[in-house]
């Protein structure tokens, strides 16, 4: 392998940005057509420059469609950005943005919501996201008792994520008639994202986002151990303790509101490391992108109007999209892969 | 010659020939007549040959009718004849010997506990799942300790079961069926029943009235269950359809398509279910109720957490709801714990069941004002 100039490497970075911004566009002009119905692109164009005559496809697409399609699209960029980032912070390439026990925690919280008496509807994300943070905590303060280090931290997220699936589990079959509640939310879904959704999660998720964007070029860093990182002035510890935070955060703002939804944070940034190498300045802003678009199409299949069934779990239809092109890209370039 | 002899002959002539003329009329309009009586004999031949074709034929499904009824009479005969020993078949295509009617019976699930009380069985009912929860005689039977709760439906304890020593346990298919095995491990007697359609249930009732000798009570709720199918589908005669979205979860919003228990309530009770596009269960989305414009929503719940302008709230605060039927009219209805047990349990109380949806979707034609919240209080609104 012939050793690539930061050059090359910022060129074939630009190219593949603008590549997938321009899929990312088509992507949402299109997924606004899918749906229950169809509508052809002029009536889209029509709501969008508020010519459309029909109030109920203006309330279907602007009601609906455009904040449940941008609420995908977040979150893909969350999960993806997030799962880079946790990959990197573990140095492990199995690690996803759940592996502090955060998907567990949040489902647990949620049935908590749905168990309690007097608990609104509106209250359910509010548990769900204290609970995934709560999880977190929970999982730091073990990591930090049994010495630090990224190979404690996951047992620790191990240990304390499947005591929450346990808790979870006798809820559901304790609980009589909220199980169905519980069960319906596990299965992860954008059926009901709403606008409000979509600006509570993005208000709280951005700044985090936005932060670990601006902390890749450390995070490149960290890979090379806590010695190296100190000999170039970076307090290694309180960073990653940031960036962990901060993605956990970002995530448990989505999760909160459209459940557990798996494989994006894995395989995003897996996919954009075999196109690009692993420098993370260029690894996490192209890994939200993949996600968002794994998401889209994901869901674009469950809600099409081809589908004979019920609308289906979105994170059952992110595997079936994601993996066979992740295949693909580990035959084809698997040898020069790296975390 | 003499004129007189002359006047003999012509006048012997004009006779001769005036009598040929008309006797060749008569000939030809008797033959003329003739022709026309022998078409009509051979059209009346040709008619009667039909005829008795058609006698034949009338001979042969009157024949074909009475083995039909025989065979029918055959079917009821052994539906209904609780003669021991008896193998029947259940759900899972197990066969199952009994060789007396028996006298422990537990009942996993609450359908099945319905249809064992309306057999007036509750004397042979010694264990029930903790969902049971109707008629009301189970729970003072419950409260004397004469039938005790063996756990949950998909939680059924059967080491509680199998202390119990019931000769018979009645199971849900869909939902415990992963019990058949351990059960019957345990030497215990075990039947599965399914519930995915009234036929079913009609089924299910005439079995346990067959294996438990209460074959004419058995009857009579089948027959009850018919005439009210009938009754209700003559009362809404050229009624047209009401459309309905039925939903079990408000987020995500959890709704029946074709091909179940409650979508044929619904359509006997005049109503169209605007999700039979799909089939089975599942999650919808508020896009797809704006498009289709149920005029009535129905909201059934075990347990209601909220209250009923919480439940309409959540309706109104979705975009471009104002302009749904079932909301411009306040067609909101919430059935909560019996109402819900009522709809959602596929037992004998399938005749309320499909009264109670009939007066929800058709109030005019029965006559009735339905409370927008109901709970226990259904059997005063069912007409």
């Amino acid at each position: 392998m012939v050793e690539t100039t930061i050059r090359q490497k910022r060129y074939r970075f630009v190219v593949y940005a603008a590549v997938l911004s321009l899929a990312l566009l088509s992507l949402f002009f299109i997924s606004v057509m899918i749906g229950s119905v169809w509508f052809s692109p002029e009536t889209v164009v029509g709501v969008f420059f508020g010519t459309e005559g029909s109030s109920t496809i203006t309330s279907i697409i602007m009601g609906y469609r455009v904040p449940r399609v941008l609420f995908a699209l977040f979150t893909g960029l969350v999960l993806g950005i997030s799962g880079g980032v946790m990959q990197t912070l573990t140095r492990n390439p199995l690690a996803d943005p759940y592996i502090t026990g955060l998907a567990s925690g949040a489902a647990l919280g949620a049935a908590v919501a749905f168990v309690m008496p007097g608990i609104p509807l509106y209250a359910i994300p509010i548990f769900a996201f204290a609970g995934g943070i709560l999880m977190l905590m929970l999982v730091m303060f073990i990591s930090r008792k049994a010495g630090s280090g990224p190979l404690n931290f996951i047992l620790a997220g191990l240990a304390v994520g499947t005591v929450a699936s346990a808790f979870l589990m006798i809820i559901i079959t304790s609980a009589s008639n909220a199980s169905h509640g519980i069960l319906y939310w596990l299965y992860g879904s954008f059926s009901t994202s709403s606008w409000s959704d979509l600006w509570t999660a993005a208000f709280i998720a951005t700044p985090f986002l936005i932060f670990m964007l601006l902390k890749s070029r450390d995070l490149n860093i960290l890979i090379f151990g806590e010695d190296h990182a100190k000999q170039l002035g970076i307090n290694s510890h309180r960073l990653w303790v940031a960036l962990l935070l901060s993605l956990s955060i970002a995530v448990s703002a989505c999760v909160a509101f459209c459940g557990v939804i798996g494989f994006i944070g894995l395989v995003a940034p897996h996919i954009m490391r075999l196109l690009v190498g692993s420098d993370n300045r260029f690894v996490l802003p192209l890994s939200g992108m993949m996600g968002a678009i794994l998401l889209i199409v994901s869901d674009d299949i469950v809600r099409s109007p081809l589908n004979p069934l019920f609308e289906m779990p979105v994170g059952s239809m992110t595997a079936l999209i994601g993996v066979p092109f992740f295949i693909y890209l580990l035959i084809k370039r698997g040898k020069n892969f790296d975390l | 010659m003499t004129s007189t002899t002359n006047k003999i002959i012509i006048a012997s002539v004009i006779v001769i020939l005036a009598i040929g003329a008309v006797s060749a009329a008569a000939f030809y309009t008797v033959n003329n007549q003739l022709s026309t009586v022998l078409g009509q004999l051979s059209a009346l031949n040709s008619q009667i040959s039909s005829m008795s074709g058609q006698i034949n034929s009338l001979n042969n499904t009157l024949t074909g009718l009475t083995n039909a009824q025989t065979e029918i009479m055959n079917i009821i005969q052994t539906l209904i004849d609780s003669t021991y020993p008896m193998t029947i078949t259940d759900a899972a295509g197990r066969a199952i010997t009994l060789y007396s009617a028996p006298e422990r019976i537990v009942s996993g699930a609450p359908s099945v506990t319905e249809i064992l009380f309306a057999l007036n069985l509750s004397q042979q009912v010694v264990g029930v799942d903790s969902y049971s929860d109707y008629p009301p005689e189970l729970l003072s039977l419950e409260a004397t300790g004469a039938i005790q709760v063996v756990g949950g439906v998909s939680t059924l304890d059967v080491e509680k079961v199998a202390a119990l020593a019931p000769d018979l346990v009645i199971i849900d298919y869909g939902m415990q069926g992963q019990f058949i095995d351990t059960l019957s491990d345990l030497g215990l007697t075990v039947i599965a029943l399914k519930s995915d359609s009234i036929l079913v249930v009609e089924q299910n009732i005439l079995l346990l009235g067959k294996i438990n000798d209460r074959s004419s009570e058995a009857v009579a709720i089948v027959g009850e269950i018919e005439s009210t199918v009938q009754s209700i589908t003559a009362s809404l005669e050229g009624v047209n359809d009401t459309r309905v979205l039925e939903l079990m979860w408000l987020d995500p919003m959890y709704t029946t398509g074709s091909g179940t228990y409650l979508n044929e309530i619904i359509e006997i009770a005049g109503g169209t279910n605007i999700m039979a596009d799909k089939s089975g269960w599942g999650v919808t989305n508020p896009e797809e109720i704006l498009l289709k414009n149920p005029d009535v929503v129905i909201f059934d719940t075990m347990y209601l957490s909220m209250t009923y302008s919480e439940v309409f709230g959540t309706f109104t605060a979705l975009e471009g709801f104002e302009n749904v039927n079932a909301i411009i009219n306040g067609d909101v209805y919430v059935l909560t714990n019996q109402s819900a047990n009522l709809v959602e349990r596929a037992g004998p109380r399938i005749v309320d069941a499909i009264k109670l949806m009939a007066c929800i979707l058709h109030p005019d034609i029965f006559n009735v004002t339905i409370p927008t919240l109901l709970g226990d209080d259904y059997p005063n609104y069912i007409r």
